[in-house]
């Protein structure tokens, strides 16, 4: 009875491995697909990536948080305390358009990854002119001060408001 | 100063990978691998070796190529989080029906000889090798955050591409290596007690297989179908 248990035990998980596989395959083949066009698009896009489209006129600072497919604990609550910040702190900015939130999976984007370096989770704070990127800012500290909210959000917020300030400067000047 | 400050820091940011919720399945599988002999000090303290010079190895590997400049940091990071941990859940689930003799076995589907099933069994030290270099691979978010953005610039910095991840990749096993021998040295004293030594290190490999095959599962299910 039990050898006849664990036979089909094997069985299924031989099939689970099987079918696996086969899927691995296919999301493959099937992202690589998808990734063709954005990568293409990566160097005249002002936001990379399937998940959105080309950046409309004007200036304006976008903070992404970008993940792996696996959203693990860490990454959870760097994004909490990084998305909390820019809703509470900013939300006048956020309000009128000059400051933007999003958030996107870096291993289905590859483009976006490579264009911003990114190795893990993390934040990313770019500034975008009459539709294009002009510069970008990756945050790696928030590996080493999620554990002091106060720590997070001077450093993530002292990056977004000088972002601010130098788009309005440059709006001033213009 | 900063040197040891440096050497200090690398040896502590693999123990803060090893002792994060990130690779928690995967520590947990190691440790019951290493763990499960209990009738033979000798072989757990083998197999404790085996896995942190399979560790210690890859990262000295990948720190040479990378802090040589010969392979870039994100490709290599986005390469390894994704198709290591494609292959981790199937092969966890392999290990752990080899373990379990499903694999190779009488009863089973004879899609490993006898010798394999055996081997992986009874804890060849190449195995724990082999263990060692996959999960040392199989980089969770908060392990390449620690290995790519924490150890690499600081590898770079003190040009020391060898002895800095070297030590992080023995902090990475030290912590699982204690606790394997924590579980043996807890599973030898009930056996002897009860004098039942045999029939406890019987369940302990057959847990051992069983939590394979669970961790296999779980990560098939989070970086396969991305469902978790």
């Amino acid at each position: 009875m039990i050898e006849k248990l664990c036979s089909i035990t094997s069985r299924a998980l031989l099939a689970f491995v099987l079918i696996s596989i086969g899927f691995v395959l296919g999301k493959e083949a099937t992202l690589r697909q998808t990734n063709q066009p954005a990568a293409q698009d990566a160097g005249t896009e002002a936001v990379a990536g399937g998940e959105f489209t080309a950046a409309e006129e004007g200036r304006r600072v976008v903070v992404y948080y970008l993940h792996a497919s696996f959203r693990c604990i860490t990454c959870n609550t760097i994004e909490l305390l990084a998305r909390t910040l820019v809703e509470e702190q900013f939300a006048h900015a956020l309000a009128d358009g000059r400051l933007e939130w999003h958030e996107a999976n870096f291993q289905h984007n590859p483009a976006m990854a490579q264009r911003y370096g990114v190795a893990s989770a993390c934040v990313v704070i770019t500034t975008v002119e009459n539709g294009q990127e002009t510069g970008f800012k990756r945050m790696d500290d928030v590996w080493t001060l999620y554990r002091n909210p106060d720590s997070f959000n001077e450093y993530i917020g002292a990056a977004i408001a000088e972002a601010l300030a130098a788009l309005e400067n440059r709006s001033g000047a213009s | 100063m900063s040197w040891w400050i440096a050497v200090v820091s690398a040896f502590w940011l693999g123990v803060l990978t090893s002792i994060s919720p990130c690779p928690l399945a995967t520590n947990i599988a190691a440790i019951s691998f290493i763990g499960r002999h209990l009738s033979s000090r000798r072989r757990v303290l083998l197999c404790g070796l085996y896995y942190t010079a399979g560790r210690t190895l890859t990262y000295v590997l990948l720190g040479i190529l990378l802090a040589g400049g010969l392979l870039q940091v994100t490709g290599v990071s986005q390469f390894l989080q994704q198709y290591i941990n494609y292959i981790l859940g199937p092969a966890m689930i392999v290990l752990g029906m080899l373990l379990l003799g499903w694999i190779g076995g009488g009863a089973s589907l004879h899609l490993a000889g006898d010798r394999v099933q055996k081997h992986v069994a009874e804890g060849g030290g190449i195995w724990a090798f082999v263990l060692g270099v996959l999960f040392a691979l199989s980089f969770c978010p908060f392990a390449a955050a620690l290995f790519f953005i924490g150890l690499i610039p600081l590898a770079i910095q003190n040009s020391s591409p060898l002895l800095l991840p070297a030590l992080y990749g023995i902090g990475t096993a030290l912590p699982v290596v204690l606790f394997a021998f924590l579980i043996m040295l807890s599973g030898e004293l009930v056996g002897r007690a009860f004098n039942r030594l045999t029939v406890i290190e019987k369940y302990i490999r057959l847990t051992a297989g069983g939590v394979f095959i669970l961790a296999g599962i779980y990560y098939s299910l989070t970086y396969i179908y991305e469902v978790l």
